[in-house]
């Protein structure tokens, strides 16, 4: 005759047909209700901080690109500006803005991304379509850009590798013109349809105050009113470009929604604005000093803030690198977020942080393996 | 423009602790509002390693600089930053660190390889220890808990002592249960899909019985508590109040057992037959657990007010009073003479060993277990013809099947479908029954017995007794709340309307079983102990991983045969008051235990 709750316990994953990515939630459940949540995570390593001792420290940038599919464009300029920092290049500013521009393309591709993904999780199918298919104005422009749909592939240690000429100027502007077209047909759902709002308002909260001592970011902490948007600091060319961080403080589902949504939107004036500014003049200098001494620099990736750490001895190979993507600090308040919730909430809240666990995962002992 | 810091070689980071001052450098980011970023660790030497601690302040980078030994466990920062953990668990596998106080510590095994499990939840590969399910299903059964997966296991391993403690720490009287339990552990048990459940409770008798032929007599070393110095009175003797008398003596309480009659036991004293259960046994061991925790015990006193047995020092009291008043037949001439309750005539020849003259022709009404007992026992005291009336049908009756055949067995004759409407005194007595008819079925999900209109007999007889159940009477010097049908409140943890009485049993559920009202003296002495400022009983599963997983050939179990009950044969018990059922062989009991699919551990 035990009072305890009978608890039931549901594996989700690591193989889910909601989350085609390697990780599992253990949900200890009471009928329909979540009473703890614990991760497992560790499925996919891949080595590749121990890989950026043992490389030559330039080869790293082409390392760093393939550590994310969706984010390589920033995760190759993270490492650039990173070596830049330490070795006091200062790249010219028309690479800068062409910089910008492509990552805030990253960050469409991305959200555009995601947004089709969540549509389809709470199932809104043809959603889902519609976005993918506008999705695919963005990744065309990548393809014209340097021939791949996906790895844009432009980045070089102090600078880009490739210009970019009248005749695709103008076709960034006309597509984003269009691209903004084609959202207004479909943003309203996610702004209003009742049966959409059935599954996102007032799921997955995340106070304000959990939401920093949980060391959450990206859309997920400014979905919680705290403007973290590691652009406010102004790198590359966005402390020319004159924006605020979209905030929500709906601090629920509703409210990444949103964020997301908003910063579609956001991306496309950004790239705008940047082609009508972009300066003329050489677009890399040459890197002439090994790296040495310590340093941190992050990026906003459109998961959030990226970390890059790395300390140089004054030689061709560094002697430590820390990559932290920001999957990883948004695990801790996802589990927050789904406690008290129904089994039927789980895919809306685990898709509302963007998981992206190939490549927040990417740690080994190499000396073991070997 | 970029606010990163960047430090060349020589110069000092921000701030650098010692592992004394990391807890409280790291609570003073958090004093500032600083969001945990990450930790970075290096190793710098063969014995030393780097560890940074990344944090965001406003919008710029501070970092918490510790350089430590590689043995040396590290202060988790996980209880100032929750967040951290992934960060430490990542650290500690990457550079074999150790994190003390981790708050999710997955001891080194965050980053799977080809050997780690595929899921937390089970192991995959190797050699899998035996892990605990949370109970088996003949546990979940069982209303006092008993863990009878395990004392089955010790039965099979021959070793009745520890099967003997293991009842015990759930239900204090595993030879009396052995011989009276209803077992309804037998109806959980997945064997009994086959209808051939373990015969869980012949081989509690075989525990009970074995232990005393090892140890001589029922009474075990016991280690007590430490005194607590508080008093608690327990009212009545039967089997909840012997149970939280030993539990709370267990706990190092003072209890002190009022019984108003001769002999403790309850309703197991004047209701269970000698045939079922014998007297002196019973009696050794409920006084083998009272002496154990040095319970005191007061045959022969009733206790009518309680407020004055409550000024004489007592802390807390438990009222175990039982029930024991029988309803009444509701026909007319239920007084006359010749017809008795069923409690009168079993007490009369259970305590007071007397042979009531009942004649040569007896009728029992009523269809449960107290009416199968009345019956067997009138067999036993010489009537000739003993015959059962039931108003409602054969498959209704609430006796339990092995009750049944066993009266039948003994020659009980049988009428069912048959309501009493009128006794006639006189000599003999002449009853008249209505023959009856299911009708709509009634609250209980039973058939409601209608009357057939002009269908009757009338039955002569020399003695009735009457076996319609029977309910509790609280006395009002208990001044205790008590519902309409006369049972006393209680909440949860069986706390009375009044602030240090708990009741159990019987008394508070009308007529159940011992096994319940052993529930109910644990419950209520885990009660009484936090209040009187203990811990509590311990409700934990003991640590079983000493016990080696052997492979259950599972096709194997269900071919084998359930071993029967050994019983006199019938000819033989009704000439006296002999114990019906026979102790299994040893070797039958090995094999029976071993029939078990160890439904608690994880396949």
């Amino acid at each position: 005759m035990s009072n305890e709750p009978k608890l039931t316990v549901i594996p989700f994953g690591p193989q889910h047909p909601v989350l085609p990515e390697p990780v599992q939630l253990q949900f200890y459940v009471d009928e329909e209700k979540i009473v703890d949540v614990l991760p497992n995570i560790g499925y996919i390593h891949r080595g590749i901080e121990r890989a950026a001792e043992l490389n030559d420290y330039r080869r790293n940038l082409y390392l760093c690109e393939r550590i994310c599919g969706i984010c390589n464009i920033i995760h190759g300029q993270t490492y650039a500006g990173l070596i830049e920092k330490m070795t006091d290049t200062e790249i010219p500013i028309r690479a800068k803005y062409l910089r910008t521009i492509w990552a805030e393309i990253a960050r469409l591709q991305s959200h555009l991304l995601w947004i089709g993904l969540f549509a389809e999780a709470v199932g809104f199918e043809s959603l889902f379509m519609k976005v993918w298919r506008d999705r695919e104005l963005v990744l065309e422009l990548t393809e014209a850009t340097n021939g791949h749909r996906i790895h844009m592939g432009t980045t070089v240690i102090g600078g880009v590798t490739k210009d970019m000429d009248e005749a695709l100027i103008s076709r960034y502007q006309k597509d984003m013109d269009k691209l903004k077209k084609e959202m207004d047909d479909w943003a309203h759902v996610f702004r209003k349809d009742p049966a959409f709002l059935s599954k996102t308002v007032n799921k997955g909260i995340l106070p304000k105050k959990d939401a920093v001592h949980s060391g959450a970011v990206g859309p997920v902490i400014r979905a919680s009113g705290i403007p973290q948007d590691m652009r406010n600091n102004g790198y590359e060319a966005y402390g020319e470009l004159d924006f605020e961080p979209v905030v929500y403080d709906n601090c629920d589902v509703q409210g990444r929604v949103l964020v997301r949504l908003d910063e579609c939107y956001q991306s496309v004036d950004l790239i705008k604005k940047a082609l009508n500014q972009l300066p003329e003049g050489p677009i890399a200098v040459k890197n002439e000093k090994f790296p040495d001494g310590e340093a941190i620099y992050r990026t906003e990736q459109p998961r959030g803030e990226v970390f890059y750490y790395a300390k140089g001895n004054n030689t061709i190979h560094l002697e430590r690198v820390r990559i932290r993507t920001p999957t990883l600090p948004n695990i801790p308040p996802l589990l927050g977020m789904l406690v008290g919730h129904d089994v039927a909430d789980i895919p809306a809240i685990v898709h509302s942080i963007d998981p992206c666990m190939s490549c927040t995962e990417r740690i080994t002992d190499i000396k073991e393996v070997a | 423009m970029i606010v990163e810091i960047t430090k060349t070689p020589d110069q000092a980071y921000d701030t650098t602790v010692t592992m004394d001052t990391l807890i409280s450098a790291v609570e003073a980011m958090k004093e500032k509002g600083a969001r945990f970023l990450t930790i970075t660790a290096e190793d710098i030497s063969e014995t030393n390693a780097e560890v940074l601690y990344h944090f965001e302040v406003d919008d710029h980078v501070e970092n918490i600089h510790l350089i430590t030994k590689k043995d040396e466990p590290i202060k988790s920062i996980t209880g100032v930053y929750l967040a951290a953990f992934i960060a430490e668990n990542e650290a500690q596998d990457l550079f074999k660190l150790k994190f003390s106080d981790l708050a999710v510590d997955l001891g080194g095994k965050m980053l799977k390889n080809a050997s780690s499990p595929s899921t937390l939840l089970k192991p995959a590969v190797g050699p899998q220890p035996p892990i605990m399910r949370k109970l088996g299903p003949c546990r979940e059964e069982c209303p006092a808990m008993v863990n009878i997966p395990q004392y089955i296991r010790e039965v099979e391993n021959d070793d009745p002592e520890a099967a003997y403690n293991t009842i015990i720490d759930r239900a204090p009287i595993p030879a009396i249960l052995g011989r009276v339990c209803f077992a309804p552990c037998q109806e959980g048990c997945r064997q009994q899909l086959e209808a051939k459940h373990i015969q869980i409770r012949l081989l509690k008798r075989v525990a009970a019985d074995g232990f005393k032929e090892q140890n001589g007599s029922l009474q075990r070393e016991v280690t007590c508590k430490a005194p607590s110095g508080k008093k608690v009175a327990i009212v009545g003797g039967g089997p909840a109040g012997v149970a939280a008398a030993y539990y709370l003596g267990m706990q190092g309480h003072k209890a002190v057992v009022y019984e108003k009659g001769a002999m403790l036991g309850g309703a197991m004293a004047w209701g269970i037959p000698k045939y079922r259960l014998p007297k002196d046994l019973m009696n050794e061991e409920l006084m083998a657990r009272l002496n154990e925790v040095g319970a005191e015990v007061k045959l022969e006193t009733a206790v009518e007010d309680l407020n004055t047995l409550m000024s004489e020092g007592y802390d807390a009291a438990f009222l175990g009073i039982g029930a024991d008043q029988c309803n009444s037949l509701r026909c007319e001439g239920e007084d006359s003479e010749g017809v008795i309750s069923f409690i009168d005539f079993l007490t009369a020849v259970n305590l007071r060993n007397e042979t009531p003259e009942i004649g040569s022709r007896v009728i029992v009404i009523g269809g449960g277990n107290s009416a199968m007992d009345a019956a067997r026992t009138a067999v036993r005291l010489g009537a000739d013809e003993v015959t059962l009336f039931y108003r409602r049908t054969e498959g209704e009756m609430p006796a339990s099947l092995h009750e049944v055949h066993g009266a039948m067995e003994e020659g009980v004759n049988f009428d069912f479908l048959s309501s009493q409407i009128k006794i006639i005194p006189g000599k003999p007595l002449k009853i008249n029954f209505q023959a009856m008819i299911p009708g709509e079925p009634d609250e209980s999900g039973r058939r409601r017995p209608m009357p057939m209109e002009g269908r009757g007999v009338t039955v002569e007889a020399d003695t009735i007794i009457s076996a319609i159940g029977y309910r509790g009477l609280v006395p009002a010097g208990m001044g205790v709340e008590v519902n309409r049908w006369g049972q006393i409140e209680t909440d949860e943890d069986l706390k009375t309307s009044r602030d240090n009485v708990w009741a159990g049993g019987d008394a508070v559920y009308g007529p159940t079983s011992v096994i319940a009202a052993l529930r109910d003296g644990r419950i209520a002495a885990s009660s009484i102990d936090k209040y009187l400022g203990g811990e509590g009983l311990s409700d934990a599963t003991p640590d079983m991983s000493e016990f080696v997983a052997r492979p259950v050939d599972k096709e194997a179990l269900m071919e084998a045969p359930q071993a029967a009950i050994p019983e006199l044969d019938p000819d033989e018990r009704i000439k006296g008051f002999d114990e019906v059922e026979l102790v299994l062989e040893k070797c039958t009991a090995t094999c029976e235990a071993g029939r078990c699919w160890r439904c608690d551990w994880n396949e």
